[in-house]
């Protein structure tokens, strides 16, 4: 029976006086509950995100708690033309996901048109704001991709714990999520060339590079599309299957071929 | 019609408008979409503005034009005005709201409104441009919300439709438009009591709305049927 004993020399060595609560800075200017929050987006499981000017894929990994139990959904649809993709504490990720959802059935309510995307995601960083300034809240401790589609294309969007928002091509959040960034960086700028198979392909390839060992089934990966005319549509778990087998090839792997050499 | 009036606190619902507005015009022709209607608003039965416009602009892409109570008109102006700089002033400095969508929060008000038998007394003509194509809607008193190539509401219903229906082209030119409904506000002229010639036009096209000057129309009483009636009848 091992003891675990706390030692106050460790404990001391974490301990920071300036991480309490949001309302202190530290000396370096940082708020250390905001920057944790954030770290907790980076203990989610990965999120990848990538369009290009009329189609938008999500592409999600899906963690399961026992080998017995069923996999966490994290994706979610919140209205025809918006879906989200959550890495993080996902309680917090699908209070967002139900307040997004009201937002947007209210202005289709009302106007009878979609919300725009940008207006929404200024919604929901004030609303994020307002918890990372409060001796008595936490910020959310989930980062979410956006994709959606209004007259101007496809876009796609990341919210982070910080309350700050941005628009991306592509973009990755949660665990290992910087394997998978560094090879969209080095493809994003074909995407506005790749159908949707295309780009489906891509995002599956930043899956593997983010999570080399493991093996993808229909069970664990979630993927998100949004098309030209098709509304925002989480695809099957029999339409995703023929995709997984090129990422699950234990042969060496073939390199994505860009459009631009392609015959 | 009574006034009816509740004991409940400082609330008085009103049905009945008071100074009122009389028909409204709007048809879409080939490049754009033209609002019509007099500049008279009525108390009862008695004139009593004679200069009153009865058509706003609510945003560079749309244009409204009311018929009824007219201080409703007043605030559905004001309303809309709001959302338009709402819409405006955001961080991101684009603006969203098409005209349908100016059309459709007012059915969803005017409806809120008709629910609480308090409505917004007024048959309202939107006129805009979105996405290339001309939009006309209407809402009503009910909150009921309409779009059509063409839309005469009040008196202008019951005289005017069989005009429209009969003339309206979709390729029609903006003078052909504007002479079909200077003639149905002739035949306004001549048979609405709270009815008058000098109107103003509206033209909402993708250059944007053009709210023109009030202006008389002709209309012609040497009609032998004017000169008999008065004599031998």
């Amino acid at each position: 029976n091992k003891q675990i004993s706390l030692n106050w020399e460790d404990f001391q060595m974490w301990r920071s006086e300036y991480d309490k609560d949001c309302l202190t800075f530290s000396p370096q200017g940082k708020i250390l509950q905001i920057d944790y929050a954030m770290e907790a987006v980076k203990q989610g499981s990965i999120s990848i995100g990538l369009r290009s000017k009329n189609f938008g894929v999500l592409i999600a990994l899906k963690r399961s708690p026992h080998e017995m139990a069923g996999h966490q959904e994290k994706m979610f649809d919140i209205d025809e033309h918006l879906g989200m993709s959550m890495s993080g504490i996902t309680a917090d990720g699908r209070l967002m996901c139900k307040y997004l959802r009201n937002e947007c059935l209210n202005y289709k309510f009302t106007h009878d048109s979609t919300h725009p995307i940008s207006r929404l995601l200024q919604k929901l960083s004030l609303k994020s704001q307002i918890k990372t300034q409060s001796g008595s809240k936490r910020p959310y401790g989930v980062g979410v991709l956006l994709l959606g589609k209004d007259a101007s294309g496809v876009h796609l969007y990341t919210s982070m714990p910080n309350a700050e928002y941005f628009e991306y091509t592509a973009f990755a959040i949660g665990a290992r999520s910087q394997s998978a960034k560094t090879y969209l960086e080095k493809h994003f700028e074909n995407f506005d060339n790749c159908t949707l198979e295309q780009l489906i392909e891509h995002g599956l390839q930043a899956l593997k590079k983010s999570e080399t060992e493991m093996e993808f089934t229909k069970e664990n990966v979630s993927i998100g599309i949004i098309g030209d005319t098709s509304k925002f549509v989480k695809l099957e778990p029999e339409q995703i299957e023929p995709y997984l087998g090129a990422i699950n090839t234990e042969a060496e792997e073939q390199p994505m071929q860009d459009q631009v050499h392609q015959k | 019609k009574k006034k009816r009036t509740r004991m409940e606190g400082k609330n008085t619902h009103t049905t009945t408008p008071i100074v009122t507005g009389t028909s409204v015009l709007g048809l879409k022709f080939k490049d754009g979409v033209m609002l019509a209607c007099d500049t008279q608003a009525c108390y009862g039965r008695m004139t009593r503005y004679k200069n009153f416009s009865r058509i706003a602009k609510i945003s560079d892409n749309t244009a409204i034009a009311s018929s009824g109570d007219m201080s409703d008109f007043q605030q559905i102006v004001k309303s809309l005005t709001e959302k338009r700089i709402q819409d405006e002033t955001r961080e991101d400095l684009t603006s969203y709201l098409t005209p349908s969508d100016y059309c459709s929060y007012l059915s969803t008000l005017s409806y809120y409104w008709r629910m609480k038998v308090n409505p917004l007394l007024n048959s309202t003509l939107f006129a805009g441009f979105q996405e290339n194509k001309p939009f006309l809607g209407m809402v009503d008193p009910y909150g009921t919300k309409l779009e059509n190539n063409f839309f005469a509401t009040g008196m202008s219903m019951y005289f005017c439709n069989v005009l429209l229906t009969e003339k309206w082209r979709a390729d029609m030119t903006k003078q052909e438009a504007k002479e079909l409904l200077e003639s149905c506000l002739r035949v306004l002229f001549y048979r609405d009591c709270l009815a008058t010639d000098k109107i103003q036009i509206c033209t909402v096209t993708t250059e944007g709305v053009n709210i023109e000057e009030p202006y008389t129309i002709s209309s012609d009483w040497d009609l032998s049927f004017f000169k008999k009636w008065t004599t031998e009848h």
